[in-house]
């Protein structure tokens, strides 16, 4: 992993690092632990082909989908559903490192507005998903809710046809000044920081973004305007040099009583996917000796 | 403080007797009517906290650093003091029903006059009903579904209004309608479990737990909810109803009612003892009718706990049982949906026979403490809308919202929807629209409101 693995900054609060890059199930995930042991939301980028070997060796793809492998059979096309499998097990890997437990033993659900949730672990560790052409991009929070957009940075927006819906009216009439390639830049910074604040909602598309507005403090940081709430961070990266990735955190105090492993606790790693030549995979124990649920378990079908 | 509103009077044609209203005065308060002394009594309580639309009125939006120098309401004390020492307490479902009027009012209010007194007059300072800290736990709760139903009229005061000359905010209704099934399922759960204090042999451990636990989560997804659909109709984070739903967010940790004090709770789920397995074996036609459902009526005498455990157990069985009965569409695909949680029902049992033991910080255990919870809610569901079925005229034995609640518990679990269901959402949204245009409040009862 390379924090500066094609990494820029565009914009950024102080508190938030820049993304960071991991390659694989095998991470290595201690820098994940260590930003969220500082209080911060982290970030993980990756592509689906880098996971996609070990998505399709892991003998324990089924079990890590859980219930959202009825989904990943009916995505049409392969690619589709490689995507699919690929951000669930980043997703999976990247929240399992940071609590140190198999992945296997989450259960990944969605409230009915559709926002993931680590069932059964409520405030304590939120988690956002986005994913656009091969880039796969996961937020994860200790400390209030998170909320990740990404886009490429090729794609093609029309301001005439998104200016309304994308827009306040402050916020378009800035943008129409400038020259053509900056506006689109802009348009889309914009575009994912919203997306990225309403994942962060809960709300999603359902909010309407030409109601929600953005400017700068007198630091230059981007902050929400207007009678929106406040104790919310934003930051833009360029990643992996061809994508805008936005992110939203609102800052809460982290639930007492819910505090992240110990960092002087004896360490887990997810466990590497391992086929039937390696008799290791089964050597994860479960957090605290408990059973994990069993083959006839619900959470693992 | 001023009313601007006269207290209700009995029946037009009723015999009016001073404190004591006729029969008939009970069944215009609520669908679910409770004993004449205790509508009475609720709507007393109502009148004495005032005008909730008075900016003068202190009960209102009051400091919270000047709730201990608001005066008590006239008779409130005595709700929670048992007949034999001078005051009204027959049970938690009815002590409950009597404070709502102080529950929809403000989270803060009714935990200072709702909750705390009886966790004072359980430490020997006062007089205390029996299992005044259960009741205390499940009143808690039973406070932030009513004040969060204040907030989802408001809203549907605002989308009905708007709707009728703007029809993009009529997308707004189905929004509207899962939140007022989500608190009903809600409150199925919490009348339920105050119903089964009144057993006798002790309480059914899961079912407050779950109260605890769920509670607070489906009505956080309500609040949210809630949330965008008053900032997409205008109402910003500065008007008044935005305002009461921040209010609600900042009591939560006072009243008990975070995520703290659910993990207390979850933990509670996966080791109590009332799991199916503990239960008696299913008797037919155990569920159906079973008294612990029965809202507003007596629970009757020497119900023992397992009873419960077992109404409980049998309810979503029972229910999928329904597939192989003819009936309209909502009530055909209340059963399907029935019949896909039981399905989930059965794969719990070994996980939780094997988690009983185990540690509950694991993240697997605390998931199966989630999909209990959500079970035992579809549960308490389906029960009170089956026995509700038996009073003419009461929505809570309709089978839409019923349908709409399990529909969404079923989504949070992860299990997929049976193929072809009926929508039931503009059915349960005209029920509530109607409701808030007449006054009635967005509980189970169908609670008529003073103001």
């Amino acid at each position: 992993m390379n924090r500066d693995d094609g990494v820029q900054t565009v914009d950024a609060a102080p508190e938030f690092p820049a993304p960071l890059h991991v390659a694989g199930p095998d991470g290595p995930w201690e820098p994940v632990r260590e930003v969220l042991e500082s209080g911060r939301p982290v970030l993980v980028h990756t592509t689906w082909g880098e996971w996609l070997t070990a998505a399709l060796l892991d003998p324990e793809l089924r079990l890590v989908l859980g219930r959202e492998r009825q989904r990943y059979l009916h995505t049409p096309t392969p690619a589709g559903r490689f995507r699919f499998a690929v951000s669930r097990m980043v997703m999976r890997y990247t929240a399992a490192a940071v609590l140190q437990v198999p992945p296997r033993s989450l259960d990944l659900a969605h409230s009915p507005g559709g926002r993931p949730r680590l069932r059964g672990l409520g405030e304590e560790l939120d988690v956002s998903l986005a994913h656009t052409d091969d880039l796969i991009l996961v937020g994860v929070s200790a400390t209030g809710p998170v909320g990740v957009d990404v886009e490429p940075l090729s794609r093609p927006v029309s301001f005439e046809l998104l200016r309304d819906h994308v827009c306040t009216p402050e916020e378009g009439e800035a943008l129409a000044v400038l020259p053509e390639a900056e506006r689109a830049l802009r348009l889309l910074n914009l575009w994912t920081l919203k997306e990225a604040y309403t994942k962060a909602l809960g709300h999603g598309l359902r909010r309407r973004f030409a109601t929600i507005a953005f400017g700068r403090d007198e630091r230059g940081r981007t902050v929400l305007t207007g009678d929106e709430p406040g104790d919310w961070d934003f930051a833009t990266h360029v990643v992996q040099g061809r994508y805008l990735a936005s992110v939203a955190h609102h800052r809460a105090p982290r639930a007492a009583g819910a505090p992240l492993p110990d960092p002087g606790a004896p360490d887990w790693h997810p466990a590497p996917p391992t086929g039937p030549g390696n008799p290791d995979h089964h050597a994860a124990p479960s957090a605290g000796g408990a059973p994990g649920p069993g083959p006839e378990s619900p959470g693992a079908r | 403080m001023t009313l601007t509103r006269p207290a209700p009077v009995a029946a037009p044609g009723s015999p009016s007797v001073p404190g004591r209203p006729p029969r008939a005065a009970s069944r215009a308060y609520a669908e679910l009517p409770p004993t004449a002394d205790a509508a009475a009594r609720a709507l007393r309580l109502d009148a004495l906290l005032g005008d909730p639309d008075d900016a003068d009125n202190p009960y209102c939006r009051a400091d919270r650093g000047a709730l201990d120098d608001l005066p008590v309401p006239d008779g409130l004390r005595e709700e929670f003091v048992p007949p034999a020492a001078g005051g009204h307490f027959t049970s938690g479902e009815e002590l409950a029903r009597a404070l709502r009027p102080l529950f929809r009012r403000d989270l803060a209010l009714g935990q200072a006059w709702g909750v705390r007194p009886l966790l004072v007059a359980d430490d020997g300072s006062g007089c205390a009903p029996p299992r005044a800290v259960e009741l205390a736990a499940l009143l808690a709760p039973a406070a932030l579904t009513a004040v969060t139903g204040g907030v989802l009229r408001e809203a549907v005061r605002v989308v009905d209004a708007r709707g009728r000359h703007e029809p993009a905010v009529r997308q707004w209704h189905g929004t509207l309608a899962e939140c007022f099934a989500d608190l009903l399922a809600c409150e199925s759960l919490v009348a339920v479990a105050l119903r089964s204090l009144d057993a006798s042999g002790g309480t059914a451990p899961a079912l407050t737990a779950a109260v605890g636990y769920a509670v607070p989560q489906l009505v956080a997804d309500v609040r949210s909810a809630l949330d965008l659909v008053l900032h997409e109709t205008g109402c910003g984070p500065a008007s008044p109803q935005a305002r009461a739903l921040a209010r609600i967010a900042d009591d939560l940790t006072p009243a008990g009612l975070d995520w703290v004090a659910a993990t207390v709770d979850q933990a509670r789920l996966v080791r109590a003892r009332d799991t199916p397995e503990d239960a008696p074996p299913l008797r037919a036609g155990s569920a159906p009718g079973h008294p612990l459902f029965r809202l507003g009526r007596p629970l009757g005498e020497g119900l023992p706990a397992s009873g419960c455990a077992e109404a409980l157990a049998a309810a979503l069985p029972e229910a999928a049982a329904g597939i192989h009965v003819a009936g309209p569409p909502a009530q055909v695909a209340l059963a399907r949906t029935a019949r896909r949680l039981n399905t989930e029902l059965r794969t719990l049992r070994i996980p939780l026979l094997r988690a009983a033991h185990a540690d509950p910080a694991d993240p697997a255990v605390r998931a199966l403490a989630d999909r209990r919870a959500l079970l035992l809610l579809a549960a308490a569901v389906l029960g009170v809308r089956e026995a509700a079925t038996a009073v003419p005229g009461a929505y809570l034995g309709a089978p839409d919202w019923a349908l709409l609640a399990l529909a969404r518990a079923t989504q949070r679990l992860g299990v997929p929807l049976p193929p072809g269901l009926t929508d039931p959402r503009d059915d349960v949204w005209a029920v509530v629209a109607h409701r808030v245009r007449h006054h009635v409040d967005v509980d189970v009862y169908a609670t008529r409101m003073l103001w």
